[in-house]
């Protein structure tokens, strides 16, 4: 369980997160909503440890990350998936997914095998561009590229943030229901996104973040019920 | 005036054959720019003082020359890593200004410190290989300076081996294509970038030695020259190419000796740079034009 309390985050003098509280459960999608400069990706980056917070905590399966490094964090099988998916333009499909795999024991190199085997397996379109370079592939490739590089390393919990954006309405119909299988498989999932409609099908527990704080925290019912995310995330009158 | 052709058949040979000192200290260059996206311009200086350190191995505790030849590059290696530790680690990540400078700083500091120890005059460094010649036909190869080349083949091998079929070299290509996912992938940056310092170094540490056996002095003269020719070999290359920087250091060594030829060893440094010039304005991105694209 990943549980973040009262957590903030500076750039500089401007508060991007001002005592942010939220937990993800065990097993479970617990989607982020909020629009844009609400500081979603800040919360991501510094529960994943680009960003040190100013204060407050993060905790994973009761061990403190806050202000851990990236690679202690990715240790303790917490994720991210970037937004834009930043992927490495230069290197091979191939090489990206074995990157994913860096924290990983040399001796367990049968086992990084075969997981890349089961990637393959998972997305097709990447065992077909296995050789290609990671820039040449389209948006929808490149996310999924993104989120089985970060399967590689057999995270816990996995963090997406915005994992649709951008990309045409049959893909992303295709990445939330990779979402659904991955949790299915025992993953759970913290997943920013701005599409409310498609969270709505997978996700478990809602919190709207907003200016830097959390504005609201409800199941997906007491969401859809809500006149204020109704009118701004669901395009209800 | 009238150039027989065996005179520009041959310097062309010793040319090429010299430019593998270039093409290795241009690859020490592009090795750090590609990982880190700076300069290093205390690189050259360090190469010349892993030869400095090779040379006093020699002088003060008299080792054969051969162990001389591995302490320099390993010296080099760790002048390497003292630089990335005192002018780069901890630099913020988007000032580009300040780890420049600073490398500028330690290049000086080499440089004086070099000078400070030696009294400023150049010292000799034994030659590799004084009696080998190879005549062929109407030219000649000299035979150190097959050497260099030689040595310079298998450290490129080596360097291209690293970069692209160990871990450590997936590592470092990921950082240098973009920072923040490698971090997100578990690899510790500081860890890579300083691997490829202490390679660069050890690159430049055996360019230094290569150099100064076939010249057969070390002076402290040497540095700013080969810091404007690696830089030069770098960007013609195009910063970050591999490939580009060893053709250019090739390229280089030989129209050095050309442009020596035909117009004295006053100009010929003029026409390199003219030839920099020419690189900058019709290939700005290098011989083979690559540029290393970033999201």
């Amino acid at each position: 369980m990943l549980s973040i309390e009262n957590l903030s985050t500076s750039y500089g003098l401007i508060r991007a997160l001002k005592g942010v509280s939220l937990t993800a459960e065990d097993g479970k999608v617990t989607c982020i909503l909020g629009p844009n400069g609400a500081g979603k990706t800040t919360l991501l980056f510094t529960a994943a440890g680009i960003l040190k917070p100013s204060s407050g905590s993060v905790k994973f399966d009761g061990a403190e990350l806050a202000g851990s490094s990236a690679p202690r964090i990715l240790q303790q099988g917490l994720a991210l998936v970037p937004e834009n998916r930043l992927v490495f333009p230069q290197m091979s499909v191939r090489d990206n997914l074995l990157a994913g795999a860096y924290i990983r024991h040399r001796s367990e190199a049968t086992e990084i095998a075969e997981d890349l085997e089961n990637m393959f397996d998972r997305f097709p379109v990447l065992k077909e561009r296995e050789e290609q370079t990671a820039g040449t592939l389209s948006g929808g490739e490149q996310q999924m590229l993104s989120v089985a590089r970060a399967l590689m390393s057999r995270p816990k919990m996995l963090l997406l943030d915005e994992p649709s954006l951008g990309l045409a309405p049959l893909i992303v119909d295709e990445i939330f229901s990779i979402i659904r299988q991955m949790n299915n498989d025992g993953i759970s999932i913290l997943l920013v996104e701005q599409n409310a409609v498609k969270a709505l099908e997978v996700a478990d527990h809602f919190y709207l973040l907003d200016q830097g704080k959390v504005a609201f925290s409800g199941t997906p019912g007491e969401m859809a019920n809500d006149d204020v995310i109704k009118r701004a995330y669901l395009g209800e009158h | 005036m009238n150039f027989d052709h065996i005179d520009i058949v041959q310097s062309l040979i010793d040319g090429v054959l010299f430019g593998s000192v270039y093409a290795l200290v241009g690859l020490g260059f592009t090795l750090i720019f590609g990982a880190m996206h700076k300069l290093n311009l205390a690189y050259a200086a360090s190469s010349i003082a892993g030869a400095y350190i090779g040379l006093a191995s020699i002088t003060i505790f008299a080792v054969p020359t051969v162990i001389a030849f591995l302490v320099g590059p390993l010296a080099a290696g760790l002048v390497g890593l003292l630089i990335y530790i005192s002018c780069f680690q901890f630099m913020p990540r988007n000032n580009m200004l300040a780890p420049l400078m600073a490398s500028i700083g330690a290049l000086f500091f080499i440089d004086e410190l070099i000078i400070d120890k030696t009294a400023g005059s150049p010292i000799t460094f034994p030659v590799l290989l004084p009696d080998a010649y190879f005549p062929v036909g109407e030219f000649g190869f000299r035979g150190d300076l097959l050497f260099v080349t030689f040595a310079s083949f298998v450290l490129m091998g080596v360097i291209v081996f690293m970069l692209y079929r160990t871990k450590m070299g997936l590592a470092t290509r990921a950082a240098s294509q973009q920072p923040v996912a490698s971090l997100l992938c578990g690899i510790p940056t500081h860890r890579t970038n300083s691997t490829v310092f202490v390679l660069a170094g050890v690159l430049g540490g055996v360019a230094g030695c290569l150099a100064a056996a076939a010249v057969g002095v070390l002076s402290p003269l040497l540095t700013l020259p080969l810091t404007v020719k690696g830089l030069i070999v770098a960007v013609i290359g195009g910063l970050g190419s591999i490939r580009g920087a060893i053709a250019a250091g090739f390229m280089i060594g030989a129209l050095e000796n050309l442009f020596l030829l035909f117009r004295g060893v006053n100009e010929r440094d003029i026409y390199v740079f003219l030839v920099l010039f020419l690189f900058l304005v019709v290939r700005p991105n290098g011989i083979f034009g690559t540029s290393i694209d970033r999201d």
